[in-house]
């Protein structure tokens, strides 16, 4: 499987050293930070397409319509688009990371970290679903970073980077 | 001295507390001139907090309208009935207006008003953003650059003291419509004579007072709920009552604290 030039695959010891790497690049990212973590959930009273629009909304002036629109049709490029109404206590572990991950790249020139994926998507997800999901909104972000744990390193196995 | 020793653990006990309470009051004065500062900035109004404070009004005073206007009408008949059949037996109909004025305008219709929002809504509030906090919605906001005292707190600020003002309108205009029929079957008056009464004992000041204060009471009902919310330290769901009921409890105080200030400054 090949993977974007923009994405970063890091390994870590622990979780101790993610949290310190995640800090860091929290830091050098300002206000282009975009994390995708089981530590920074949905907001549980607007639906899944207002909590993607929401960024453009506030950071970027957007309509509440053209944010919503815009939300619309990334949630489409996963076949989202006609859960995009229901809230987070109706949706799957899958909708909701890309949920979070569509709020991310939605910043302005993001810098997008996904925090141990492994982590988020636990039932009948492979890493390489994951890796799709990053390619298709590759276009959107400036950066990716995955951080993930050392031992989780083999489900990464066969990942390359185009050239 | 064991006597001494326990005077002595009083007096810092007290003196601790009186300390803390201090230290919590900066911190919430403070907290609020923060919120009054993000409230004043236009720049702040963007479409994410318009549909925050929309959705706000929708809550607070739109779903209960019609139960409101129902409890206006019955609380109105019985309490004006009451009032207006009191002032036929003590033989102050002179009174009548500076009563009703006085009385229902100034005082009942304000106090009433904010007690039904505060019981309604700002215990809402107050679960809410203990809620989000502890669920760590809050921190999510935070991460992605949005700042939850302009998208979460000014616009429940805004639409609550809104929809108080608003209330306060509808009951008097309500309490005046009945007090007009009660007027006509106990003393006999003309709906013309009435308002003449009426509308001649109410000055611009009480207009002036009554506006002030229930903008003031918007505040503090919507303010005190989001901050007692927003500053659970403790990441468990058993402090999310807990903060209700400390909200709910600051809030009265807070309530009973704005009415007396407002009765000492009207016959100051």
């Amino acid at each position: 499987m090949l993977i974007s030039p923009k994405v970063y695959l890091n390994y870590f010891a622990d979780a101790r050293r993610i949290d310190s790497q995640l800090a860091w690049l929290r830091n050098e990212a300002g206000g282009r930070f975009g994390m995708v973590s089981s530590d920074l959930p949905l907001i549980s009273n607007l639906s899944l397409k207002q909590n993607c629009a929401l960024v453009l909304q506030y950071h970027r002036h957007f309509s509440t319509r053209t944010a919503l629109n815009e939300a619309d049709s990334l949630l489409a490029l996963f076949g989202l688009s006609h859960r995009g109404h229901l809230d987070c206590a109706q949706l799957g572990e899958r909708d909701i990371f890309v949920g979070k991950l569509v709020r991310a790249v939605l910043l302005e020139q993001a810098f997008v970290v996904i925090d141990r994926p492994s982590e988020q998507l636990h039932a009948d997800c492979e890493i390489s679903d994951i890796i799709a999901m990053i390619d298709k909104l590759a276009q959107y972000f400036a950066v990716c970073h995955i951080l993930e744990y050392q031992w989780e390193e083999e489900r990464y196995h066969g990942l390359r980077r185009i050239r | 001295m064991a006597c001494n020793n326990m005077l002595k653990a009083a007096i810092e006990n007290i003196g601790a507390v009186a300390i803390r309470k201090y230290q919590n009051g900066k911190a919430a004065a403070r907290f609020a001139l923060l919120c009054f500062g993000e409230m004043r900035r236009p720049a702040n109004y963007n479409s994410a907090v318009r549909d925050v404070l929309v959705m706000q009004v929708y809550f607070t005073a739109w779903q209960i309208l019609v139960p409101f206007l129902a409890f206006s009408v019955i609380f109105g008949s019985f309490v004006l009935g009451i009032i207006l059949e009191k002032i036929k037996e003590m033989g102050l109909v002179n009174y009548l207006g500076d009563i009703l004025a006085g009385i229902i305008f100034v005082e009942i219709a304000p106090l009433l008003t904010v007690f039904l929002v505060a019981q309604r809504s700002g215990s809402a509030i107050n679960a809410e953003i203990a809620v989000m906090k502890v669920h760590k919605e809050i921190k999510s906001l935070e991460y992605f650059g949005i700042d939850p005292v302009v998208y979460l707190f000014v616009p429940r600020i805004i639409s609550i003291m809104f929809c108080i003002v608003v209330f306060d309108i509808l009951f008097s205009i309500i309490i005046f419509l009945v007090g007009g029929l009660f007027s006509f079957g106990i003393f006999g008056l003309a709906y013309k004579q009435y308002a003449d009464i009426f509308l001649g004992a109410v000055s611009l000041s009480d207009f002036a007072m009554v506006f002030g204060k229930l903008l003031v009471f918007g505040f503090f009902v919507a303010f005190i709920p989001i901050y007692n919310g927003y500053k659970i330290t403790i990441k468990k769901l058993t402090d999310i009552p807990i903060a209700v009921l400390n909200g709910m409890v600051h809030l009265f105080v807070a309530i009973s604290t704005i009415e007396t200030c407002s009765l000492v400054l009207r016959f100051i």
